[in-house]
C-alpha cells in the first residue's frame, strides 16, 4: 500500500480497470440522474420565460439564435435525462458534458459578444454580464465531475483563454466605460486564479478517488489470488489423497501380508518381501520429504550467504541423487557440455536440488533411448542503470544452463501454469507418471531465492521435448578472462 | 512353490509396480489363487483372452485403456460379461464410487485395502456369482415357454 502514492499517475491494471468502470459507471449514473433532469427542467423554465417574453419585445436575429439555443439545449438534456433513465451512462455523460459545458459557453460568448448592448440581458460586458462569469465556473465543475484529470485541465484553460477575451475584446457596457484598464487586469487575474483555484479542487478529487479505486484494486486482486490458490490447495489435498492411498496399501499390504504368511515363510522370501517393503517406505518418504519441503520454503525467509557453487561437480552428486526407479526405462544418455571451471554463485544445495528436479524430469519424460542434453554457457545481460547513474548500463554475467530432453514436450497453452504450486499437468494426471506437483515450483523458488530465472522452451510436439532455461549469477571471478566453452562429453547410462 | 492347478486364476491390472509386486506375492499364499499381473488396461483386456481368469482387480488411473474404459469393454462382450470384477482404486469420492459400479463392476474398493480383506472380496465375488449362475439358469429352466400368439 506504500508505494500506492507514487503510482496515482500510472495505468490501471486490469483488475483496476474493471472495477474502476462498474463504479465509475455507478458513480456516474447517480449523478446524472440528478444533473441531467435538473439542467432540464431549468431550461426548460428558461425557455418558457424567453417565450413569454416574445408578447413584450420585438425578436430580433441576435435574440433569436440566443432563443434557439436554449430550445436545442432544452431538447439535448431532455433526450440525456431520458438517455439516464434507459441506463444509457456513456450516452448521457457525452451529452451532459457537450450540452452543458459548449452550451454555456456559446451563451456567454455570444451574449457578450453579439447581443447589442441595450438588448435585455445582455450586450457587450457589463455588471451583468460579469456576474455570467460564475458559469464559467460551473463548466469547470461540470467537467471535473463527469470526467478526468485531463478534462479539467483542458477544460480550465479553454475557460481561462475565454476570460481573457472577454474582458479585453469584449465591447464594453456603458456602466463600465469608465472603468480604470488595471480594474480589468485585476478581473482576469481573479477570474484565472478562481478558475484553477476550483480546477485545483476537482484534480484533488480526482487523485483522491483514483487512489480508493486502486486500493480497493490491490484488494480485490488480493482476494481473487487467495481465492486461487485456495482452490489449488484443496486440488493438491484431493490429489495427494490419491498418490497416498496407492503406496499406503502396498506398504500397509507387506505388513499384514508378512503377519499373516509369516510361518510359511523361508528366509529368502521374508528377505525379498522385506526389501520391497523397504523401497515402497523409501518412494512415500520421498513423496512427503517434497511435500515438507514446500511448506519449509514458502514459510521461510531467505538468509543464506551465497558461495561459488561449481557447475560440472554439482551435476554429477545431483545425477547420483536422481530416484533410480524414475530411470527404469533404461539406456537414456545424458550429454554434457559445459564451459570448463564455471561456478554459480548461490546456495549448492538449492542449486542441486534444482538440477535433480530437472534431470529427473527429463528423464521421467523421455522415451526410453531418447538422449538427455545438458549445456551451459556464461551471457552477459544488460543491467539497468541506478538512479544515481542513469544512462550507465553495467552488465551482469550470468550462467544459463539449459536442459534438453526428447520427451512428450509441453503444450504451449500449460507452459505458464508449469512453474505454480500443486499443477500438474492433465494428461500426467491421467498417467502412470508419478509426480507430486510440486518439483518444478521448488526448482522457481530456489532459482529466484538466488537471483536467477527459470522458463521453459517447447513446442509441445512429442519427440521435439522440452527445454528448460536456468539462468543463475556468476560467481565472481577473480582476475580471471571469461571461460571458453569447453564440450565435455560424458555418457552416463542409467 | 504352492501347487496353482485348479486353484481360481485371479487377473490384477494395477499400475503401481510396489503394488502389483505386494499382490502377485501375496495373494497366492493368501488366496490361494492362480493369479497374473499387468500393469495397463490394454495388456489387461489380452491377458484376459489368454487366461480368461474367474477374477479380474482393476485399477482405474492408469495409461491407456482405463478402469472403467476395461470394466466396460468386459461386460460389453456377452462371451466375458458374467466375470467378475473388482475395481480397487484410490479415487475415494462418491462420485467415483458411483461410476465405477455404473460402468458394471462387482465390488468398489477404495484403498488402502489388506491382502486378506481383497482375497476375502474375490472370494465373495466368485461365490456369489457362481450362486448368481446358477440361480437364474434355474429360473430359466422353471419358466413357462410363453405361448405363442395367434394373430
Amino acid at each position: 500500500m506504500k508505494n500506492l502514492a507514487s503510482r496515482q499517475f500510472l495505468p490501471l491494471s486490469a483488475a483496476e480497470f474493471d472495477i474502476y468502470q462498474t463504479y465509475e459507471r455507478q458513480r456516474r449514473q447517480r449523478l446524472l440522474g440528478v444533473m441531467l433532469p435538473f439542467s432540464a427542467i431549468l431550461f426548460l423554465l428558461t425557455s418558457v420565460v424567453f417565450t413569454a417574453r416574445l408578447f413584450f419585445t420585438p425578436l430580433i436575429l441576435s435574440t433569436s439564435i440566443l432563443y434557439g439555443v436554449f430550445l436545442l439545449m432544452t431538447l439535448l438534456f431532455i433526450l440525456g435525462w431520458l438517455a439516464i433513465r434507459r441506463g444509457r451512462v456513456g450516452l448521457a455523460t457525452t451529452d451532459m458534458m457537450f450540452t452543458g459545458g459548449l452550451g454555456l459557453l456559446f451563451i456567454i460568448a455570444f451574449q457578450v459578444f453579439f447581443l447589442p448592448p441595450n438588448a435585455s440581458g445582455g450586450g457587450g460586458l457589463n455588471i451583468y454580464t460579469l456576474s455570467e462569469f460564475l458559469l464559467l465556473g460551473c463548466v469547470i465543475v461540470l467537467v471535473g465531475v463527469l470526467g478526468n484529470l485531463w478534462a479539467v485541465i483542458g477544460a480550465t484553460l479553454l475557460v481561462n483563454a475565454l476570460t481573457v477575451f472577454i474582458v479585453y475584446w469584449a465591447p464594453r457596457g456603458p456602466d463600465l466605460a469608465f472603468a480604470p484598464k488595471t480594474e480589468f487586469d485585476s478581473i482576469v487575474v481573479a477570474g484565472i486564479a478562481l478558475e484553477w483555484l476550483i480546477a485545483a479542487f476537482l484534480i484533488a478529487n480526482w487523485l483522491t478517488y483514483r487512489q480508493t479505486l486502486r486500493t480497493l484494486g490491490a484488494a480485490y486482486d488480493r482476494i481473487a489470488q487467495a481465492e486461487q490458490l485456495d482452490e489449488l490447495k484443496d486440488q493438491f489435498i484431493t490429489h495427494i489423497n490419491h498418490e497416498l492411498r496407492t503406496p499406503i496399501m502396498a506398504l500397509h499390504g507387506y505388513v499384514e501380508y508378512l503377519r499373516e504368511a509369516l510361518p510359511q515363510l523361508t528366509d529368502e522370501e521374508l528377505a525379498s518381501a522385506l526389501e520391497r517393503a523397504s523401497r515402497t517406505g523409501s518412494s512415500l518418504v520421498a513423496l512427503l520429504s517434497s511435500i515438507l519441503e514446500v511448506r519449509r520454503i514458502d514459510g521461510k525467509t531467505d538468509t543464506y550467504v551465497p558461495t561459488a557453487v561449481p557447475v560440472l561437480e554439482t551435476l554429477d552428486t545431483a545425477l547420483t541423487l536422481v530416484d533410480p526407479r524414475e530411470t527404469t526405462r533404461g539406456g537414456q544418455d545424458i550429454r554434457v557440455a559445459l564451459p570448463r571451471g564455471v561456478a554459480i554463485w548461490g546456495e549448492p544445495v538449492r542449486f542441486q536440488q534444482i538440477l535433480t528436479n530437472l534431470l529427473s524430469n527429463a528423464l521421467k519424460y523421455s522415451p526410453p533411448g531418447a538422449p538427455i542434453e545438458v549445456t551451459g554457457r556464461v551471457i552477459a545481460l544488460a543491467a539497468h542503470g541506478s538512479k544515481r547513474q542513469p544512462g550507465k548500463t553495467s552488465r551482469r554475467y550470468m550462467v544459463e544452463l539449459r536442459v534438453r530432453d526428447y520427451g512428450l514436450g509441453i503444450p504451449p497453452e500449460q507452459v505458464s501454469l508449469l512453474f505454480n504450486r500443486f499443477v500438474r499437468l492433465p494428461r500426467d494426471l491421467a498417467s502412470s507418471v508419478v509426480g507430486s506437483g510440486l518439483g518444478l515450483y521448488l526448482c522457481r523458488v530456489m532459482t529466484e531465492s538466488m537471483g536467477g530465472t527459470i522458463r521453459v522452451e517447447s513446442s509441445g510436439i512429442e519427440g521435439e521435448g522440452s527445454t528448460f532455461v536456468v539462468r543463475l549469477p556468476l560467481a565472481p571471478i577473480q582476475a580471471a578472462p571469461e571461460p571458453q566453452p569447453v564440450a565435455a562429453d560424458q555418457a552416463a547410462s542409467s | 512353490m504352492i501347487a496353482s492347478q485348479g486353484l481360481p486364476t485371479v487377473l490384477i491390472v494395477e499400475d503401481n509396480p510396489d503394488l502389483l509386486d505386494l499382490l502377485l506375492l501375496s495373494l497366492p499364499r493368501l488366496g490361494p489363487f492362480k493369479v497374473y499381473g499387468v500393469s495397463d488396461g490394454i495388456a489387461g483386456l489380452e491377458q484376459f483372452y489368454e487366461q480368461r481368469p474367474q477374477c479380474v482387480v482393476i485399477d482405474i488411473k492408469m495409461p491407456g485403456l482405463d478402469g472403467y474404459q476395461l470394466v466396460r469393454a468386459l461386460r460389453g462382450d456377452p462371451e466375458t460379461a458374467a466375470t467378475p470384477l473388482i475395481i480397487l482404486t484410490a479415487l475415494a469420492q462418491q462420485r467415483d464410487h458411483f461410476a465405477g459400479l455404473a460402468a458394471g463392476a462387482d465390488l468398489y474398493l477404495i484403498k488402502p485395502v489388506t491382502p486378506q480383506a481383497l482375497v476375502e472380496a474375490i472370494h465373495q465375488v466368485i461365490r456369489v456369482s457362481e450362486a448368481e449362475r446358477l440361480q437364474r439358469l434355474e429360473a430359466l429352466l422353471e419358466e413357462e415357454p410363453p405361448e405363442p400368439e395367434i394373430s
